[in-house]
């Protein structure tokens, strides 16, 4: 919201700024008028958005894009823009500039279409940039390298940066200053290594508190038996194909092994396009694979389909990644919950008892039942979602990136829940991350993927700490803010209540 | 009387004559087109093949018979100047107009009027053919007379000889060939009043004057044009703007009539439909129960009121058929039973029979608005004596279809009489004409041993006398079982220009009026 | 539906001003459908006064009288019945149609996809009203045959939207999540996927019963209505060779069927503000 006041985005006339300045050069901007601050915009300050995929504009060549910001300020005559274009592009780093001035987004991946946003940000050396969030939505490694580049560039042209984020890795490699806001509210502050080290407010304690360390505990080898087996396997997709065209094939999964033994929790780890939901989704049979098997126990379930499948799926259920996306916004929460058993034959009575059981277990409570889940948070959501996925007694949790969604404050309560779920129940669990420092929390093993393949794997403390493969030590890497004192240690109790947000 | 009151009124009298026109008979004047409207396009207008009622109102002017026939239905000459009857009733001899030319120039003969009847309408006229059968030969006495003789006297005999029924076609055209597919049926050749110009089809027909047309000085009218125009608003559109000047009867809903008739310049008459006297009724199917009952029958004669049909539905255009036969048709007898609007009386007779309540189908006329409304208006009657009635939609086809097949229980119809009841009214009640495919014979299904042998002998009673007594017997027998149920004698008003005179003079009206007719300045 | 998204719903509802009017007039036509006819209880084929009668000349004859003397406002009460019955039936029929169709294509795609929607382009390429005038014609026109053949021609377009809306949401998660909670497919589409699926249905069925008012209106115009019930439609018909002498015999019935489509036009655009968009969901 702030950096869109800044920079006269608000959409009014919902939002409008009641009262303050924004000053820049001594003159205040939420007094300026429209034309003004397109004089402002691009030239002045500069600004990068969250969305790489939504920010550019799918029908425009990335030249004309860029072009663009040029025709707005009235700058540069056509061949010198050419030029300016090619040096702006080579400058972000982007590989073959020749090539890719004269391709459509869609042909770029995120990383690059991001690295494209901030070239048309410093088109024209603003003074400020703004960036709301840019790596969010973006790969680990990708992360990484967008904001060496961000810093590179800062030093370069000496612009001051206001950087919006929500992850204190991040806050702490790059910032000098840190504002910590809550509602709206300006609460905190100061130099960025004073506040993180001393947090004086209420509120920031709590949030460097839920930030999780990137300390794997050794964990006691459980030698239990094998629940799951996957072996040698395929998922490839095949594209359509029409008369005169071959279809696209993608392979999403390549020759994948790996064993789930019970009681124990496996992570998977990767970034965007490794394969690790296809996996997830082999296993609960969302997906049929293309080659290799999967065995719960000695039964293959890779091919089964129908009745066949149908008492298979009580033994392996999933919790999913968007807490706003997987509970159907026109069911009453009980009904959810119990629709699951209910399928299985289970009567309604019964299954409503279990599911007051299991709204109990996740700290919801049984008013829950009579309610829709609009009326609730996001943790209290996805705890609802566990709820479900325990319902039907399952042996093996597939947990798909069930924290990506939420707050990092929310995300460690659930992270708790899930823990001390897998104890009492002595569930196994396969648990899918891109979130490195989640994965070393909760994970007794980890199996790391990338582009299809599993390229390395065993126990958690061992992997991180004596990476072989390269592309595993690229990832630890990767990982923002190593240098964060953690103020948690795994296990101890969190400070924030069940239903807080 | 005083001078002075001489005076005043002298004067009087003089300013009388001075501003009044003078009306004495006026001089009918030579020339002038008139505009006709005909609907729907008649499928040809080779009269001796097609005889539908279009093609009769346009070809009767191209083509004659013998005779002709006043509001009366008396006969009046035309090719033939005088005709005997022999005492017997049995031979028929009829003396021909001499310097008749058809409208090549060949010259009209008796040996056309034996071609004719013998061999051309034998085959092409089914209406007349059932007349032929009376006959037992026809023969030429010369050229100029023609000598029927019937194998016994058939009281009907001298009024088939109508244009429609008898129309003249010439010998040196069609002797020989195959009738139907003679090229010279595009340019019908006739010895009538008016040559055939030219068709456009879809748009119109055009007729001119016959200048050798065997009586001197008609017709008076140079040209007639026939406009084929679908719509009835347009027709009467089309008279309102002046682009037509004659309406012929039925071209036009009768809400229409009404406006029209008020327009100044405007005539309307009811005449020129003696000869086919419109009869219209509802067909009962007597073979199915409920309808089977008499008591069922006359209770739906009692309970509709055709005086409201006649009024609202045909505004006024119409009169109550008392029977199967017209009151403008001969040996009409009103010593019937009456059956007057009474809907008490309907229902005692549903009552006494135990009528159980199920409902029967009406089939309207798929003709126009005012079929559909009467049928409505019919319906409406039943159902208040409590008979249960739905409405069938349909179109022609469909109502050909229910009554070739005999798939209906009341069906509204209108049928001609042609001025006898041994040739209109016979074929709806005599049980040999009991048979599927076709909408015109005896439909209902009545059969009546003692009717039909009634009809049988009425038509070959002789001499005439005898037959009306025939004809009262039939009549109020046939009134007392009700086959079917008699609606209206129909009025089809022909509305026309009022400087257009002596345009229906005859008992079929235009169909051979334009003879006679001419514009008056 | 809980009391407060119901409240939120007539308060969505409630802005658009047009819609609020709608709604109103549709009520009342309503209320004239069902208590109408205790008003005039006599069938309004019934010919009781001197035919064409003007309107508001004569007491109790608020609108005249027709060609056969009936009563016009009777004729327009009990068509009201008629028209709204046959709008909402043929709607059904339609819907049922269609949303199945559209629903088994959404859901399960592929093959089954490609023969439903090849099914439905059949329809759809046939004009509407030719169609429903052959239909009507072969079947004989009665009430039935109407339905029929306006539900016939109408269910495609709900077929399409429901299919699109199938192929969304046959990909969120929460359907995933029943898929491996192990409901069948039946439950899935009918008890998971079609509520979610129901806003735009909704606001297309409302629109759906003004078109369908509107061909039975033209049918019966046309002389293919049922003759043995009063619509509207079958009155304007039957006035319109007499309209240049008693022009309210078709003008009454036709701003009746003008009040009818416009109000639930009306309401059709008040319910599409107040069901859709759906809440917007906070993206990361």
């Amino acid at each position: 919201m702030i950096a869109n006041a800044v920079m006269g985005l608000l959409p009014k006339p919902h939002v409008r700024p009641v009262a303050g300045a924004v000053r820049f050069r001594g003159r205040d901007l939420l007094k300026e008028t429209e034309a003004a601050l397109q004089a402002i915009r691009g030239k002045d300050i500069g600004m990068i958005f969250q969305e790489p995929m939504t920010a550019l504009n799918p029908v425009m060549t990335i030249e004309r894009q860029i072009v663009e910001v040029f025709d707005a300020h009235a700058v540069l005559d056509k061949s010198e823009r050419k030029s300016k274009v090619l040096e702006l592009l080579s400058d972000v780093g982007l590989p073959d500039p020749e090539l890719l001035r004269r391709s459509y987004p869609f042909r770029l991946s995120g990383g690059q279409r991001q690295r494209v946003m901030i070239a048309m940000a410093l088109a024209l050396r603003p003074e400020v940039l703004i960036a709301d969030e840019p790596t969010t939505a973006l790969d680990v490694t990708t992360q990484a390298q967008i904001l060496s580049l961000i810093c590179r560039l800062q030093s370069e042209r000496d612009m001051g940066i206001m950087f919006v984020t929500h992850d204190f890795g991040i806050v702490s490699d790059i910032a000098d200053r840190v504002a910590v806001m809550q509602l709206g509210k300006l609460v905190e502050v100061g130099r960025a290594a004073d506040v993180l080290r001393n947090p004086q407010h209420d509120y920031t304690r709590r949030l460097l508190s839920a930030v999780p360390a990137f300390v794997p505990k050794a964990r006691p080898a459980a030698h239990r038996g094998r629940l799951l087996s996957i072996a040698r396997l395929d998922m490839t997709y095949r594209g359509k194909h029409g008369l005169f065209t071959k279809g696209r094939t993608v392979e999403a999964a390549k020759e994948v092994s790996l064993d789930v033994r019970k009681g124990e929790t496996l992570g998977l780890v990767g970034e965007s396009g490794s394969g690790k939901s296809t996996i997830g989704r082999c296993i609960v049979r969302l997906l049929e694979p293309s080659g290799g098997s999967i065995r719960l126990g000695d039964i293959d379930i890779s091919r089964m389909r129908g009745k066949q499948l149908h008492p298979i799926r009580k033994r392996v259920q999933m919790i999913f990644q968007d807490p706003y996306a997987s509970l159907n916004p026109r069911r009453k929460v009980g009904r959810i919950i119990s629709e699951g058993p209910m399928a299985h034959g289970v009567s309604e009575a019964e299954a409503t008892a279990r599911t007051i059981e299991l709204l109990e277990l996740v700290g919801l409570g049984r008013a829950a039942l009579h309610r829709y889940a609009h009326e609730f948070s996001g943790g209290q959501r996805q705890r609802i979602g566990i709820a479900r996925a325990l319902a039907l007694d399952p042996e093996l949790l597939v947990a798909d990136e069930p924290l990506s969604a939420l707050d990092v404050s929310v995300q460690a309560q659930i992270l708790e829940l899930l823990a001390s779920i897998k104890e009492r129940l002595h569930l196994a669990m396969l648990f899918i991350t891109h979130d490195l420092r989640v994965a070393a929390q909760i994970c007794d093993r980890i199996a790391v993927m990338q582009r299809g393949r599993i390229v390395e794997h065993g126990d958690t403390a061992d992997v991180f700490t004596n990476p072989t493969h390269p592309y595993t030590r690229e990832l630890i890497g990767a990982v923002s803010g190593l240098a964060l004192p953690s103020t948690v240690v795994a296990g101890q109790e969190s400070t924030l209540a069940a239903d807080a947000l | 009387m005083r001078p002075t009151t001489s005076l005043l009124l002298g004067a009087v009298l003089a300013v009388y004559f001075a501003i009044m026109p003078l009306r004495v008979s006026a001089e009918p004047r030579s020339g002038g087109v008139i505009n006709v409207v005909v609907q729907p396009e008649p499928p040809g207008l080779m009269l001796g093949l097609t005889q539908n009622g279009p093609t009769q109102m346009v070809a009767g002017n191209i083509y004659e018979s013998l005779l002709r026939y006043d509001e009366n239905l008396s006969p009046i000459q035309n090719l033939a100047t005088s005709w005997d009857v022999s005492a017997d009733g049995r031979v028929y001899t009829f003396t021909l107009k001499e310097d008749v030319r058809w409208h090549d120039g060949e010259a009209f003969t008796a040996h056309d009027v034996v071609f004719t009847v013998d061999t051309f309408l034998r085959e092409t006229h089914p209406r007349l053919r059932v007349s032929l059968e009376h006959v037992e030969r026809v023969e030429a006495l010369g050229d100029h007379r023609v000598r029927f003789t019937l194998k016994q006297p058939f009281g009907p005999f001298l009024g088939i000889f109508e244009v429609g029924t008898m129309p003249m076609v010439p010998r040196h055209i069609y002797e020989g060939t195959e009738f139907r597919s003679n090229p010279a049926n595009d340019t019908p050749i006739g010895t009538g009043p008016f040559k055939f110009k030219e068709w456009v089809k879809g748009s119109h027909i055009h007729l001119v004057r016959n200048d050798d047309y065997h009586v001197d000085g008609l017709p008076y009218l140079d040209e007639i044009y026939w406009h084929v125009i679908p719509d009835s608003s347009a027709r009467a559109i089309a008279y309102e703007t002046g682009k037509v000047d004659v309406l012929p009867g039925g071209s036009i809903e009768t809400f229409d009539v009404e406006r029209l008739r008020d327009l100044p310049n405007t005539k309307v008459t009811k005449k020129g439909w003696e000869y086919f006297a419109p009869h219209a009724f509802l067909w009962i199917n007597n073979r199915t129960s409920p309808l089977s009952d008499p008591r069922f029958r006359r209770a739906i004669m009692y309970a509709m009121d055709r005086g409201f049909a006649r009024d609202v539905v045909w505004n006024g255009f119409g009169t109550v058929a008392a029977g199967p036969v017209s009151s403008k048709t001969k040996f009409h007898s009103t010593d019937v039973r009456h059956y007057p609007y009474d809907p008490d009386k309907a229902k005692a007779l549903l009552g006494e029979m135990g009528y159980d309540g199920r409902p029967i189908r009406l089939l309207p006329l798929p003709y126009g608005e005012a079929w559909q409304r009467w049928a409505e208006a019919v319906r409406q009657n039943l159902n208040e004596v409590g008979i249960q009635v739905e409405l069938q939609a349909t179109d022609v086809a469909g109502w050909n279809q229910r009554l070739n097949e005999w798939d209906f229980d009341l069906a509204f119809t209108y049928l001609y009489q042609f001025g006898d009841p041994a040739l209109g009214v016979a074929r709806t009640y005599v049980s040999s004409n009991i048979a599927k495919g076709s909408p015109w014979n005896n439909v209902a299904g009545y059969a009546n041993s003692k009717v039909d042998e009634l009809f049988a002998r009425a038509a070959i009673a002789f001499p005439e006398e005898n037959r009306q007594a025939l004809y009262d017997e039939l009549q109020q027998t046939v009134v007392e079982e009700v086959p079917v149920a008699w609606l209206l004698e129909l009025e089809f008003p022909t509305i026309y220009r009022s400087n257009i005179n002596d345009l229906v003079t005859t008992a079929i009206g235009l169909n051979d009026g334009f003879v006679d007719a001419w514009i008056e300045d | 539906m809980t009391a407060s998204s119901l409240a939120e719903f007539t308060r969505r509802f409630s802005r658009h001003g047009g819609a609020v009017l709608g709604a109103a007039i549709l009520f009342a036509i309503t209320m004239l459908a069902v208590f109408g006819p205790l008003l005039y209880p006599e069938s309004p084929w019934r010919m009781v006064q001197k035919p064409f009668l003007p309107p508001m000349m004569t007491d109790g004859f608020l609108f005249g009288t027709d060609t056969l003397g009936r009563n016009i406002a009777a004729g327009l009460v009990h068509g009201a019945r008629v028209s709204l019955l046959i709008g909402l039936a043929s709607t059904a029929a339609a819907l049922v149609v269609g949303v199945t169709t559209g629903a088994v294509a959404g859901f399960f795609g592929g093959r089954v996809d490609d023969v439903l929607m090849r099914f439905t382009e059949l329809f759809q390429t046939i004009p509407n009203f030719a169609l429903a005038i052959v239909l009507v014609a072969i079947l004989q026109p009665s009430t039935d045959s109407i339905v029929l053949a306006i539900a016939i021609v109408s269910w495609p377009p709900i077929a399409r939207l429901v299919r699109s809306e199938f192929l969304s949401l046959r990909s969120r998660e929460f359907v995933q999540a029943s898929i491996v909670q192990g409901q069948s497919s039946f439950q899935i589409i009918f008890t998971q996927i079609l509520p979610n699926a129901l806003p735009p249905v909704i606001v297309m069925a409302s629109l759906m019963v003004a078109t369908a008012v509107l061909l039975e209106s033209s049918l019966s115009f046309m002389g293919l209505g049922d003759p043995n019930t009063m619509s509207w439609g079958y009155m304007i018909g039957a006035g319109r060779t007499v309209i240049r002498q008693a022009w309210w015999i078709s003008f009454f019935p036709g701003i009746a069927i003008l009040l009818t489509v416009l109000s639930i036009n009306l309401v059709g655009e008040g319910l599409n503000d107040a069901l859709n968009p759906r809440l917007s969901r906070r993206t990361r």
